[in-house]
């Protein structure tokens, strides 16, 4: 943190101590993401509801409750946006969709609810594309986010919104889902930290979501994630895919000495990939640098992630069909004219086509921990993704295939933990690039550990665009 | 499902939605893309009682 970094930028941790030191108050936070809301979202889109007069009530709230010392919450008074497809009371829900204009939930998802239990605001709901799907469209309910880096590319999605606001400071943090990349894809060209965490940490309870789609957040640090995710894993028993188990403490235990932790470089599986050069260059850094940090680098032949992708974007598409079934044939046209195209896909699987996809996560989960345990690793490193920009990723014949999550996309499937983090920045585009560290099951702490020490002996995440 | 060509997939298409002739030219392609991946995963399922061992399988993002 610099003198001249201004509130807007602060990382979500450097705010939370601003707040309890009395620097700042919660409304002056608010005010601050306000104003580049008030500046930015016109040109942006990146929220499509902006929450205020209600933020602004629970911020001279959260003031009011410091000064009579009250005992407060982690993210007392913290701005948090929350991806239009992800419930809040009170608040408009759209999803981009025509279907859900006027939608106002009576409950908050229990991810959301977590949130407001530890303190946070929700200043506003993030654009995406059409129920997180399909592709972002000009004929959507909103249109399409741009991204502050250079408002010339759109946002990467489907947490598009969610990436954009956060990297321009509209919000402290916000939160998307994942379901084959969409937090850590919007993460890498954001300059942000996006992390989709062990299946099964943050409940999905209270919305509609597919089975491998991870509620996740999107910050300007990792220590920001690691308090994010303190605040938003719970065990919820009415979610029979919650984790009941015993968690880690993320931030209290964010520091690590990561010396001789060894990371799997799969070349064979990155190199085969359509990598745009400067993905490529930002990779080979990234490598360089886990070693200067003091990481063993072990060559590892990674198997088995074209058929996990093809896996997960198979239940994808059959789930997404199935919830929209009866809809698509009664409402055909309150769907844009895109997502109603590409949520049709799934009507064409059959049962044993969904469940071989189950079969192929299953054994590349059981292949994921062998590896990782017989070549005693902490985390395997890829790119985040092939392609620096949204436009890039549309090339037909690439998207239809899913090319553009070649290295998200398996650990949907597998429900192994995954982090992208700013390591690069594109000459040509002017965008962020991130790359990307996997881990074992339930072993995000490592994850977040060693994103971290490299977040320490790097610059690119205190970069924040000019705009 | 097994592998439908261009004409099954604009009846099967039709019966499903009122979708126009140009949405059915952007779905097909869509379509061949999902049926392609699930023949690829069913050609990797090991017959009963094989199980599969995903150590066997593709090392590249084309599947190779």
């Amino acid at each position: 943190m610099t003198t001249e970094t201004p509130l807007h930028y602060l990382s979500l941790t450097e705010q939370v101590k601003a707040l309890e030191s009395g620097a700042v108050t919660a409304v002056e936070l608010l005010e601050a993401c306000l104003s580049r809301v008030d500046a930015l979202n016109g040109q942006l889109n990146s929220l499509v509801t902006v929450n205020a007069a209600d933020a602004l009530v629970q911020a001279k709230a959260v003031d009011q409750a410091r000064s009579r010392g009250d005992d407060l919450p982690p993210l007392a008074g913290i701005p948090i946006a929350a991806k239009d497809s992800i419930p809040t009371a009170g608040i408009r829900t759209t999803d981009n969709s025509r279907l859900l204009e006027h939608w106002i939930p009576e409950h908050d998802a229990a991810a959301v609810q977590s949130l407001k239990d530890n303190g946070a605001i929700i200043i506003g709901k993030a654009n995406l594309n059409e129920f997180s799907w399909s592709l972002p469209s000009e004929a959507d309910l909103f249109p399409p986010p741009w991204n502050p880096w250079n408002p010339g590319y759109m946002s990467v999605g489907s947490s598009s919104g969610s990436g954009g606001a956060t990297s321009a400071g509209m919000c402290s943090a916000a939160i998307g889902t994942d379901a084959g990349g969409s937090v850590r894809l919007p993460g890498g060209a954001h300059g942000l930290v996006g992390m989709k965490p062990t299946h099964g940490i943050v409940s999905r309870n209270g919305m509609d979501h597919n089975s491998h789609s991870e509620i996740s957040p999107l910050t300007r640090t990792v220590a920001d994630t690691a308090l994010m995710l303190d605040a938003m894993a719970s065990y919820v028993p009415e979610d029979d895919m919650s984790w009941p188990g015993q968690r880690d403490h993320y931030f209290e235990n964010l520091q690590a000495d990561i010396s001789g932790w060894r990371i799997g470089v799969p070349r064979t599986f990155v190199e085969s990939a359509p990598n745009e050069p400067e993905v490529t260059h930002a990779y080979e850094q990234f490598l360089t640098d886990l070693k200067s940090i003091g990481c063993e680098l072990v060559d590892i032949n990674l198997r088995g992630m074209a058929e996990a992708r093809m896996a997960n974007f198979i239940v994808l598409n059959g789930e997404t069909y199935q919830r929209h079934a009866s809809s698509l044939k009664e409402n055909w046209t309150s769907y844009g004219p895109i997502a109603r195209v590409y949520l049709l896909q799934g009507a064409f699987l059959s049962a044993e086509d969904m469940l071989n996809a189950a079969t192929v996560g299953r054994s590349v989960r059981t292949y994921l921990s062998t590896l990782f345990r017989d070549s005693n690793i902490r985390a395997i490193a890829t790119p985040t993704s092939p392609f620096m920009t949204a436009e890039r990723s549309r090339r037909p014949g690439e998207h239809s295939r899913g090319i553009n999550a070649c290295f998200t996309a398996p650990s949907n499937i597998t429900g192994n933990p995954s982090v992208s983090i700013p390591a690069g920045m594109s000459e040509s585009t002017g965008l962020p690039i991130g790359m990307m560290l996997t881990g074992e099951q339930h072993d995000d702490l490592t994850l977040l550990q060693l994103a971290n020490q490299y977040e320490i002996e790097t610059e690119w995440h205190s970069m924040h665009p000019s705009i | 499902m097994t592998s439908l060509n261009h004409d099954q997939i604009v009846s099967r298409a039709q019966t499903l939605a009122p979708i126009s002739d140009d949405e059915l030219n952007q779905l097909v392609p869509l379509v061949s893309g999902v049926l392609d991946a699930a023949v690829s995963l069913r050609d990797v399922i090991p017959g009963f009682p094989d199980e599969l061992d995903a150590s066997t399988l593709s090392s590249t993002v084309e599947g190779e």
